[in-house]
């Protein structure tokens, strides 16, 4: 993007000036989530979404209702070799620990979450926010996770109420994974 | 005589052979920074930098280009007597014109439409966003915001003030 005031050139993914007088300023970036309107409406029936030009729509000029499955197949740009084990536009949960990377496929995540796994050393638990708290992501309402000396702490204190609840699923599904509470798994659960 | 015959046919080819290194040059000058920044393409900091130097230049370069061509152009006209040469000399003539036309327009967001007095509906009134539709949304003190991807798709850029800050939200 170039801004007309300054000829100055942006770029939309990461919001930095890459050429002209502001070469290296940055936007500041602000938390954002991309998901369904449906959870959207659930999350915040307050909120206000943008409306069309209704111009441009009777023009049929928006994208249609296909949109995302389009896009699942335009080309991938990067300047390097893609792993081709997977398609290029899958969508990942990426983790780096202490220099070391993983990538967990979102649908494999969600078919298997809560995935127990180790990276840089690090044991990490992945969760599909999709399963155990479809809300909580766009919420920052996560319930708080830890590891204390080789133990989970699962602290759902932060948030009352959704959040609460989706930490006791976390909690029974861990148990039945085998994770011993008291000993594996920290439980806390605090009322605000 | 003969010399000074031969002498006006190198000027004529000297000429004929700049005219067409303008419309090279002329071309070049807008179409190279197009195809270094074409979408789904991978881009280097080079390239960006070359781009970003010729669109700044270009304006002011195919002007030049435009009226030294102009120049030729008349200068030829006048000695060329065969009809095909005539035409020879517009159909070059046109591209640097066309180039010096174009630099002077923002191709690279000819895709961007900013939707200059942005709208909102109420959550509960907001019949244009089917429930599987993506949305782009923010929390900013305590006030939400979303901006389906469908309209985004299109506009690509919208300035907003969520929760008391200026926002820009982009895809």
């Amino acid at each position: 993007m170039r801004d007309e005031e300054t000829g100055s050139w942006w770029q939309q993914v990461t919001g930095e000036a890459i050429l002209g007088p502001l070469k290296g300023q940055r936007l500041t970036p602000v938390f954002h989530d991309e998901l369904t309107f449906a959870t959207w409406k659930r999350e915040k029936p307050q909120g206000r979404v943008l409306r069309p030009d209704e111009e441009i729509a009777r023009a049929g000029k928006y994208a249609p209702a296909n949109w995302e499955e389009r896009m699942a197949t335009v080309p991938v740009a990067t300047s390097f070799t893609l792993d081709e084990s997977l398609e290029p536009r899958t969508l990942v949960v990426g983790v780096t620990v202490n220099g070391a990377s993983k990538a967990y496929p979102f649908d494999a995540l969600v078919r298997h979450s809560p995935i127990i796994d180790d990276v840089g050393g690090i044991p990490i638990l992945t969760l599909s926010m999709r399963k155990f708290a479809p809300a909580a992501l766009v919420a920052g309402k996560m319930p708080a996770l830890q590891l204390r000396q080789g133990n989970w702490t699962l602290d759902a204190t932060e948030e009352a109420g959704q959040a609460v609840n989706h930490a006791r699923h976390l909690k029974e599904t861990l148990v039945k994974k085998g994770w011993k509470l008291g000993k594996d798994l920290k439980y806390f659960e605090a009322k605000r | 005589m003969e010399t000074s015959n031969s002498r006006s046919i190198l000027s004529r080819k000297v000429a004929w052979l700049t005219l067409l290194l303008i419309a090279v040059v002329a071309l070049a000058l807008v179409l190279l920074p197009v195809w270094i920044i074409q979408p789904f393409r991978p881009q280097s900091q080079r390239g960006l930098e070359l781009s970003y130097a010729m669109r700044r230049w270009s304006p002011v370069l195919t002007l030049i280009a435009a009226a030294a061509a102009l120049t030729l152009v008349v200068w030829l006209w006048r000695s060329s007597r065969r009809w095909w040469r005539k035409a020879l000399l517009i159909i070059v003539l046109v591209p640097v014109l066309a180039a010096t036309w174009f630099a002077r327009q923002n191709h690279f967001e000819w895709l961007f439409n900013p939707l200059a007095n942005a709208g909102y509906a109420k959550t509960s009134e907001a019949g244009h966003v089917a429930d599987n539709d993506i949305v782009m949304a923010i929390e900013l003190n305590h006030e939400a915001a979303a901006y389906p991807v469908r309209l985004m798709a299109y506009h690509h850029i919208v300035q907003d003030i969520v929760g008391g800050t200026p926002i820009v939200a982009t895809y």
